[in-house]
């Protein structure tokens, strides 16, 4: 598959400090990825690079094909973009803003308006279209940058913290609207983001950076496992406190006991097995299964496992 | 080329119209000007308002509208965070320039134009002597183009602080002073020369019109080298973006 973002060992620093550093990626069509990390990761910075707002200092990227190095008008007009401020114009109307990006980006005027009127609708803002940008909320300026980012019909987006500053309610709305849009279009999604639980609903793809280094990149299952966070596993039932069925248990290669009483056991399961030998161990020991509950960690845990400086947790990119 | 520069006159343009419906403060400062530059002056100054000072003011007044919107080209997108969209869309950076210069420009002049022209009927209303008192073809002819000079020059100077600076006071600030330097300068550096050079007696040798000419060819070359500089840094727009 022809792959629409390409970096190799693409770096930047600014006097001395490496704000990206050997970042190695590769995004395909229709791909919705996900560029966590901590304030000041390099996440915002990657963007810059991508679009040629800023110089590599070293490295390669190509977009849609193209050398951000040589070719950053041909790649901006073929990717749409909302930055970390949205940028609107707010003394213009929303129909003006959007007419504004519209010409910018060459389009027609018929088809400015076509464009205009299909996403202002999608997003619920038609009727307000000549209203002053300045005077609406925070959700509909963002929903409205959105949009002009998509008038064009890119084939890439890059969204900086898409839902930034949203209550709850608007997010939901947002993130529903984009991936309907993603999935009529076919468009690569390119977002940054701190909301982990955005990340886990949205993205196919997911990428961690952590002081400016990607520390693993996969699909948000893989981000879980890969960092250490294991499935853990709650049976109920009873006769767990035999020391039989404790020494069973103890002899299950990669199986954790957290923490265990005559009526319940709390486990962590080893990556790639199954509960069938925890089971029969059980059993064949005396002891009695009511119920088994498996819950998987978090991205949040599987994140914070990665950000955090202690703990050195360098994945294997799978792609 | 020429539908990026048609893309970025269209948005100054509503910019510049949006400023006024939104900002009756900034209406009543126009309406001001043109109240104190068309009415009031030609009254306080009555015979010789046509003859000298009109035209005085036909070459200052630019200055009095360009600075503060030359100064808000780049800083105030900068501040308003507009810019790294704006510099993130496949506009080129001549289009952007010359959107944004065109505009400033266009209304600076057109402007000045106006407000010349109300203050000419004005000093015609009140005067007592008989027929139309107006400027000779070629003073009409060299004032105007001599005003445009000027506008271009400051919004070049403006554009290029403008670009620099990371908000509107700040270039405002630097280039008042640029401004007032200048003329200061240039007012001292005469003053040192000695009396029978050339550059003093110009102004009595030379005809006015060869005057204006020459002061205006050289606002322009000027202009033209801020504008390089100033194409030259939208041209990376890391640099702009500091």
């Amino acid at each position: 598959m022809q792959a629409v973002l390409q970096t190799h060992q693409l770096s930047r620093s600014f006097g001395g400090r490496a704000a990206v550093e050997g970042l190695d990626l590769r995004l395909e069509a229709g791909t919705i990825f996900g560029l966590l990390g901590p304030n000041g990761a390099g996440k915002t910075t990657t963007i810059r690079l991508l679009l040629g707002l800023l110089k590599p200092s070293g490295g390669h990227a190509e977009v849609l094909g193209l050398d951000v190095r040589k070719a950053a008008r041909q790649i901006r007009a073929q990717t749409g973009v909302l930055l970390e401020h949205s940028g609107l114009y707010e003394r213009l109307s929303a129909a003006d803003n959007l007419a504004f990006a519209g010409r910018a980006y060459g389009l027609e005027r018929a088809e400015r308006q076509a464009r205009a009127k299909l996403l202002l609708s999608t997003f619920g803002l038609w009727e307000r279209r000549h209203e002053p940008v300045a005077t609406w909320s925070r959700g509909m300026r963002q929903k409205l940058a959105i949009a002009r980012a998509l008038i064009h019909r890119p084939r890439l987006v890059f969204l900086d913290e898409p839902t930034a500053g949203l209550d709850p309610a608007a997010a939901v709305s947002l993130r529903q609207t984009l991936l309907e849009l993603v999935a009529s279009t076919q468009t690569t999604l390119f977002i940054t983001t701190h909301n982990l639980a955005e990340a886990e609903r949205m993205c196919t793809l997911i990428g961690v950076l952590r002081q400016g280094r990607l520390a693993a990149l996969g699909r948000p299952e893989q981000i879980r496992s890969a960092s250490g966070q294991r499935q853990q596993v709650t049976l109920h039932g009873s006769g767990f406190d035999s020391p039989d069925v404790r020494a069973a248990i103890a002899l299950l290669p990669g199986w954790t006991l957290h923490s265990a009483s005559a009526q319940e056991l709390q486990l962590d399961q080893p990556p790639s097995s199954t509960l069938a030998p925890l089971i029969t161990a059980i059993v064949s020991h005396g002891g009695q299964i009511d119920s088994v509950q498996a819950q998987q960690g978090s991205l949040e845990s599987a994140f914070l496992a990665l950000v955090t400086p202690q703990q050195h947790t360098e994945v294997p990119n799978d792609r | 080329m020429i539908a990026d520069y048609r893309a970025m006159l269209w948005k100054e343009g509503r910019e510049l119209v949006a400023q006024f419906i939104g900002n009756r403060l900034r209406l009543l400062v126009q309406l001001g000007i043109v109240a104190y530059f068309a009415v009031l002056l030609p009254l306080i100054f009555e015979d010789s308002w046509i003859p000298r000072h009109a035209l005085i003011f036909w070459v200052l007044l630019p200055s009095a509208l360009a600075l503060p919107m030359a100064a808000d080209s780049f800083a105030g997108e900068r501040e308003r965070h507009t810019l790294e969209t704006l510099l993130a869309l496949p506009l080129s950076p001549r289009a952007i320039l010359a959107g944004k210069l065109t505009m400033q420009v266009l209304w600076a002049w057109l402007f000045t134009q106006i407000v010349v022209g109300l203050s000419l009927i004005t000093a015609n209303l009140i005067d007592q002597q008989p027929g139309v008192q107006w400027f000779s073809g070629q003073t009409l002819l060299f004032g105007a183009g001599l005003s445009l000079a000027v506008t271009v020059f400051l919004n070049s100077l403006g554009m290029f602080v403008s670009a620099r600076m990371s908000g509107v006071k700040q270039a405002q600030m630097l280039l008042g002073l640029l401004v007032i330097g200048l003329g200061m300068a240039t007012a001292f550096g005469l003053s040192l020369l000695p009396a029978n050079a050339a550059l003093r007696q110009a102004p009595q040798v030379l005809p006015a019109a060869q005057l204006a000419l020459a002061g205006g060819g050289i606002l322009l070359l000027i202009s033209q080298g801020l504008l390089l500089l100033t194409l030259a840094r939208l041209k990376r727009p890391w640099q702009m973006l500091k």
